[in-house]
């Protein structure tokens, strides 16, 4: 089979908006399904793309993205191991925690020839 | 958009991933907006057939010779943008992809390879890859 590897960016439904609290949000198992399944998608492909921001999802049909900024990708991906780790789906953990790594080493990389490049004049 | 809404689901997102994540409007690109018009159409059709399956199945009325001229004039048109081979795409989506029980027939690529084509978003990533001036 193969596989179309362009990622659709969900829309996440909030209905009704009007009035919403964040507190109504945390707990929604809806959310954080998609919360969980979205992210390392967003972020796999951002990373893969050299972006700095991985959107997650389409507030409503609204224009409005929500974004998580490459500094906090890997929080967010440890955030999606705990959820997955609720759910005792090892496989996931193990791969998210390669993309990690992955973005850890990239960064590291960066961080270095930005170093090495300080001492020359 | 209420902007106090977009910064509650902003907030719980935040908390959720422990992030600080941002909302950001953006705007939508011509091919994304011939992408969701697509998906739209693709959508309303299946829903004109389903419709269709409901009021016979549990009326007994065949809305099908009624709905005959609307779906020919809505094939003529996918004719008139996608030629006959986009059409014959788009035709076996509609009309022979599902099997009666449920199941997904495959279609194969230029070089036999099989695509499994879920929904109007893969068709359509299907047809611009085969020929990218439907997105032009």
């Amino acid at each position: 089979m193969v596989m179309l590897t362009k990622r659709t960016i969900p829309r996440a439904i909030f209905e009704p908006i009007i009035g919403l609290q964040a507190s109504d949000l945390t707990g929604n198992e809806i959310l954080l399904n998609l919360i969980k399944n979205e992210t390392p998608l967003a972020i796999e492909e951002a990373f893969k793309a050299k972006k700095t921001f991985a959107t997650i999802f389409e507030v409503n049909t609204s224009g409005y993205f929500l974004d998580i900024p490459k500094t906090y990708w890997i929080n967010a991906l440890q955030e999606c191991i705990k959820l997955n780790l609720i759910e005792e789906s090892y496989e996931e953990c193990l791969r998210l925690n390669n993309l990690i790594e992955e973005i850890k080493k990239t960064s590291k990389k960066t961080i270095k020839q930005k170093h090495d490049g300080e001492g020359i004049d | 958009m209420m902007e106090r809404e977009l910064t509650e689901i902003q907030y719980a997102i935040n908390n959720i991933l422990n992030v600080k994540s941002l909302v950001r409007r953006k705007k939508k690109s011509q091919s994304e907006k011939r992408r969701e018009l697509f998906i739209s159409i693709i959508n309303s059709i299946e829903q004109i057939v389903t419709r269709q399956n409901v009021m016979y199945m549990d009326l007994q009325l065949d809305f099908a010779k009624y709905d005959e001229p609307f779906l020919d004039t809505i094939d003529a048109l996918i004719i008139f943008y996608f030629g006959k081979e986009g059409a014959e795409l788009i035709g076996w989506y509609l009309w022979e992809r599902l099997n009666p029980d449920g199941t997904i027939n495959p279609v194969e690529d230029e070089n036999g390879n099989e695509i499994a084509i879920n929904t109007p978003a893969e068709l359509w990533s299907v047809l611009i890859s085969t020929n990218p001036k439907y997105d032009q």
